[in-house]
């Protein structure tokens, strides 16, 4: 996983491997979950991304809370169509920005 | 000559005798204005019986043949008569034999139409219990749904449970700060214990002075094993629950690592049998209208056919009119050959065989104008759609 903040418009970015499940929670909540002041908006890029559990979804719905819940700005971009399915399935797409 | 005047002499008497009074009276009495009675009077003697003339010449000659024209014309008259009758006897039987047909016929299509309306009913039956409330579609909406709201429990549980390792993993940071505070707590140990061991040294040079000091600092040479025997066991605990907690994520993990692949396909089963159904619910709706179009036009063609059975009537009309015009024509045949044979035979005067000629005419005018009548008279339905005859 890489991470790249953009401090000039305060945007975290997370370019995640090829898995996105549980093994990177440790990863994950030390990149945005962890004290602090979260950014004004993320992008997290799934265009690695192959395989994708559950505890993924809650770590996305984890960074929501943390970034303000209805007021975050958080884009989820690159994902492929099977990703989108499930995201969909979940109900993702009322709560992020799907591109 | 002979044969001309001796008949005409007996057939004419009043006109001979009125010409020979006529001459008398004019020899013996002549004034002028007799004259003109006298020419009259003999024109009406002489025309008066001159009409009735012609007939005795056949009289003559059919007198001398009556017996073989009177056998002929019964031979003919018998023969027609006979044949009238079993023609009059058939058309009775076929008429029997359509009634009999046609009301069978009847039955079948009454059967059939009936049945009918019956398969169209059941058919309506059909359309509308596919209409209802509970359609497949909506059991598929209703399965889809449930499945979202699924896969949003698995997602909800996810994240409480990736909340409870993140808040483990705090605490482990938590028992990882006991670790190091208790390494320290046992460095101090080791560091009572050795200087403990320096000062057991140092009393057991100043000698018996020391006796005291060194049963002091043995004391606290038991105390810093004891407190490091202390550490330790507080160490395995501490490291017991870290080893615990360690598993306790471990399964909290698994419980967060759900896989979506499974909803995600039956979500896409769900998704392609909605599809399926609905396909097949409009193709069966479409099939089903057109099996209730071609009923409708099943059961009008039938009840035109119940209605083209009226034929019967019609045909029955006919025949019995026909019946009648042969009984007629029976009685026509036998009363005309009967004159027939009297004028041919019979040795009449003059005026009865007229009469009969006569009668013979106006029985045969009669006759005439009775089926002139008819042809034209009570409302004969003499047309029928061919169309529906030809289903017979």
């Amino acid at each position: 996983m890489i991470v790249h903040h953009d401090s000039e418009l305060d945007c975290l970015t997370l370019q995640l491997g090829e898995r996105f499940d549980f093994s990177i929670h440790r990863d994950f909540h030390d990149a945005c979950l962890g004290s602090g002041k979260p950014a004004r908006s993320y992008v997290i890029d799934l265009g690695e991304v192959t395989g994708m559990d559950s505890s993924a979804l809650g770590m996305l719905l984890l960074l929501r809370e943390h970034a303000g819940a209805d007021r975050a700005d958080i884009r989820i971009v690159n994902a492929s169509g099977e990703l989108r399915g499930t995201l969909r399935v979940a109900g993702f797409d009322k709560l992020f920005v799907l591109h | 000559m002979s044969f001309t005047h001796a008949p005409l002499f007996r057939s004419q008497p009043v006109g001979w005798i009125a010409s020979v009074v006529a001459l008398l009276l004019a020899l013996a009495w002549h004034p002028a204005w007799l004259a003109p009675l006298l020419v009259v009077a003999l024109t009406l003697a002489w025309a008066v019986p001159a009409r009735p003339a012609a007939p005795p010449i056949a009289q003559t000659v059919a007198g001398a043949r009556a017996e073989p024209v009177r056998e002929a014309l019964d031979d003919v008259r018998s023969a027609l008569v006979d044949e009238l009758g079993h023609a009059t006897r058939e058309l009775h039987q076929g008429l029997d034999l359509l009634r009999d047909a046609v009301s069978e016929l009847g039955g079948g299509f009454d059967g059939l139409s009936s049945k009918t309306a019956l398969q169209q009913s059941l058919l309506r039956q059909i359309i509308e219990v596919q209409d209802g409330d509970v359609s497949v579609q909506d059991f598929a909406a209703r399965t889809g749904d449930l499945l979202e709201h699924f896969v949003g429990m698995i997602v909800q549980m996810s994240r409480e449970s990736l909340r409870i390792v993140y808040r483990i993993d705090g605490m482990a940071k938590e028992m990882d700060a006991v670790f190091g505070l208790l390494r320290n707590v046992n460095t101090i140990a080791e560091e009572t214990n050795l200087l403990a061991l320096n000062a057991a040294i140092e009393a057991a040079r100043a000698g018996e002075s020391g006796r005291g000091f060194a049963v002091v600092a043995g004391e606290i040479r038991n105390l810093a094993s004891n407190s490091n025997q202390l550490n330790e066991q507080i160490g395995g605990h501490v490291e017991r629950a870290r080893s615990a907690m360690e598993q306790l994520r471990g399964l909290i993990g698994a419980m967060a690592s759900q896989d979506l692949n499974v909803a995600l396909s039956a979500k896409g089963g769900i998704d392609a049998m909605t599809a399926h159904v609905t396909e097949s619910d409009a193709r069966t709706s479409a099939v089903a209208d057109q099996a209730v179009e071609i009923n409708r036009g099943l059961g009008s063609d039938v009840s035109t056919t119940i209605r083209s059975l009226q034929f019967e009537d019609i045909l029955s009309q006919l025949i019995s009119q026909t019946r009648t015009r042969l009984t007629e024509l029976q009685e026509v045949t036998t009363e005309c050959t009967r004159d027939i044979e009297e004028l041919a035979c019979a040795p009449l005067e003059a005026d009865a065989l007229e009469e009969r000629a006569q009668r013979v005419r106006s029985r045969l005018a009669i006759q005439r104008e009775k089926a002139r009548l008819r042809s034209r008279g009570p409302a004969l339905q003499n047309t029928m759609d061919a169309g529906e005859i030809e289903l017979f």
